[in-house]
């Protein structure tokens, strides 16, 4: 899959990867929960989806199944980031995270624990 | 027929009145609360979209049974439709009564071609905006939901982002819906506190539903190019008075912050949103100009405010009111059938015809009888109210003018020609009416 997502078509795919397959009623019904869309424009969405080989449709019921993993569209993104702001640098990103302060004592941990790893 | 008087009635005076709001506007923009101009433009509206109006002495109107201006223009019409009668095939008699029938259902259905289009145009708008809006997300951090307990008002507001957007807008009546671009800094308080303080004031004054009722105006009267010159005015006055109100609400000096906010909002353009009020655009420049020059409106200017708009009012928007009526209300059109045409043998005024006209073209053309000037009747005829006609037929009747009626003759009613016809029997004057009898 190569076109890019939008926001609002990621908020639908959010809702495949949190539940897994789910139907396209269902997917409407968490939406409209959330974030107060109405249903032809949560299915117009899933159909936008559908064209760019994010969802893939299944009968019975308009099942939905998610065809890229979160996994794929962090990268994705993190990479557009990097390259788009960050001048191609990871490092300068990860400077920039850590210059944040906001960092809690516990995530400073994880992120210790981490680079060990990649040792 | 009636409907199209309206229109045309209508249409004329409140394009006068547009023209002098227009003049006003010129002459005292910034020196008067930009609210001023808005009432005006509310004048102009009322005109557009009702059909009454109340008479008044001082009404430029109550002139016009002198007006030459208004019978030159009724003559240039006369003669366009005499074209339009060549073009029509008829043969004489009465085929002129016929070809009178269906040059207004000609007009009528060029009319509603019009406003279909009109109005298609703004529906098929609203729907590109719509489609644009519906995939908004909504937009919960603490300085939103501090900001919106702050501003409460008995709808509820939502504010929302969108990736399709690129400059803040606020949309939406009942609902209403403050929508701001994705890269909005909702850090920056200073800057988003104006921003959403100008799409407050535009959901609490309503101007979503004012703008709708300028755009029915501007479908309905689609012909009258003052009237599209009227809408784009009103949206400009609408983003000039929502930044004045804004820039009184935080005191004069923020003038200068607010402005600035404008200016590095001016890069990024936004589309056309008919029924929504955007932050940027609509000519941002002049906004800028007028945010500079807004200051402190003295009573004096509150005074001139006040005077100029009951001088627009009473002059321009009321209409005629001829002395030596029987009747009070003049020229408000009623519903049911007038009660009684107050016929007064003994108290015959020179200046006008007794009794009561449904428009104001009536009454002018009841003056130029009066006055026996009959061919102008002759050439104004084919716009008069049939009511209006058949009073005017009789009482040139009654002074025994037989016949100077062939002027207007192939427009009045039957029953109307059969009466004066038994009382031209009775007077002996039935030679007269020779070439009443085609008409018969």
């Amino acid at each position: 899959m190569d076109v890019k997502l939008f926001d609002s078509e990621l908020k639908v795919m959010d809702v495949l990867w949190r539940e897994g397959d789910v139907t396209a009623k269902h997917i409407s019904d968490v939406l409209k929960e959330q974030v107060g869309w109405n249903m032809n424009t949560t299915y117009t969405l899933i159909k936008r989806c559908i064209k760019k080989g994010a969802i893939e449709r299944s009968e019975p019921k308009f099942m939905c199944h998610a065809l890229i993993p979160k996994e794929e569209v962090q990268e994705a993104e993190t990479n557009e980031l990097i390259n788009k702001i960050y001048d191609g640098s990871a490092d300068k990103l990860f400077t920039a995270l850590l210059g944040r302060k906001k960092l809690s004592a516990e995530q400073i941990e994880n992120l210790k624990k981490i680079v060990g790893e990649f040792k | 027929m009636v409907w199209e008087m309206y229109l045309l009635e209508m249409g004329f005076s409140a394009s006068v009145i547009i023209l002098m709001v227009i003049i006003c506007r010129v002459l005292f923009m910034n020196r008067l609360p930009k609210k001023v101009f808005l009432v005006l433009w509310s004048v102009a509206l009322l005109r557009l979209l009702v059909p009454y109006s109340f008479p008044s002495v001082l009404s430029i109107y109550s002139l016009a049974g002198n007006n030459q201006f208004i019978l030159e223009k009724a003559e240039d019409i006369t003669n366009w439709r005499e074209e339009k009668h060549e073009e029509i095939l008829v043969t004489e008699k009465d085929n002129k009564h016929q070809a009178g029938n269906t040059i207004n259902k000609v007009l009528a259905i060029v009319w509603l071609a019009g406003f279909i289009t009109c109005a298609a145009g703004f529906i098929i708008l609203y729907i590109i905006c719509y489609k644009r809006f519906c995939t908004s997300l909504p937009v919960d951090n603490p300085y939103t939901q501090e900001w919106l307990k702050s501003h409460k008002i008995h709808r509820h507001i939502s504010i929302r982002q969108s990736g399709s957007v690129k400059s803040p807008l606020s949309y939406g009546i009942i609902h209403p819906v403050i929508l701001m671009p994705e890269m909005a800094d909702w850090e920056n308080v200073s800057k988003m506190q104006y921003i959403l303080e100008h799409e407050f004031v535009h959901i609490r004054r309503f101007d979503a539903l004012a703008k709708l009722f300028f755009i029915i105006a501007a479908c309905v009267h689609w012909f009258n190019p003052l009237v599209w010159i009227m809408y784009i005015l009103v949206n400009r006055d609408i983003e000039l008075s929502c930044d004045e109100t804004v820039v009184r609400n935080f005191g004069e000096s923020s003038k200068a912050a607010y402005a600035l906010v404008l200016i590095s909002m001016e890069e990024e353009k936004s589309g056309i949103v008919p029924l929504g009020s955007s932050f940027s655009g609509n000519t941002a420049e002049e906004r800028i100009k007028a945010i500079m020059k807004i200051k402190k409106s003295s009573k004096t200017a509150y005074i001139m405010a006040f005077v100029l708009v009951a001088a627009v009012v009473f002059v321009f928007a009321t209409s005629a009111e001829s002395a030596g009526r029987q009747q009070e209300t003049g020229n408000v059109k009623k519903l049911e059938k007038p009660d009684v045409i107050e016929e007064n043998n003994n108290d015959i005024q020179e200046d006008t015809i007794p009794g009561t006209y449904n428009t104001v073209l009536g009454e002018i053309a009841a003056g130029i009888a009066a006055k026996g000037d009959y061919e102008v009747l002759g050439k104004i005829v084919t716009f008069l109210n049939k009511e209006d006609l058949d009073k005017i037929a009789k009482y040139i009747a009654d002074k025994g003018d037989y016949e100077s009626l062939q002027y207007i003759i192939s427009f009045v009613g039957k029953d109307t020609l059969e009466e004066i016809a038994e009382q031209a029997k009775k007077d002996g004057k039935s030679d007269e009416l020779q070439y009443m009898v085609p008409y018969m």
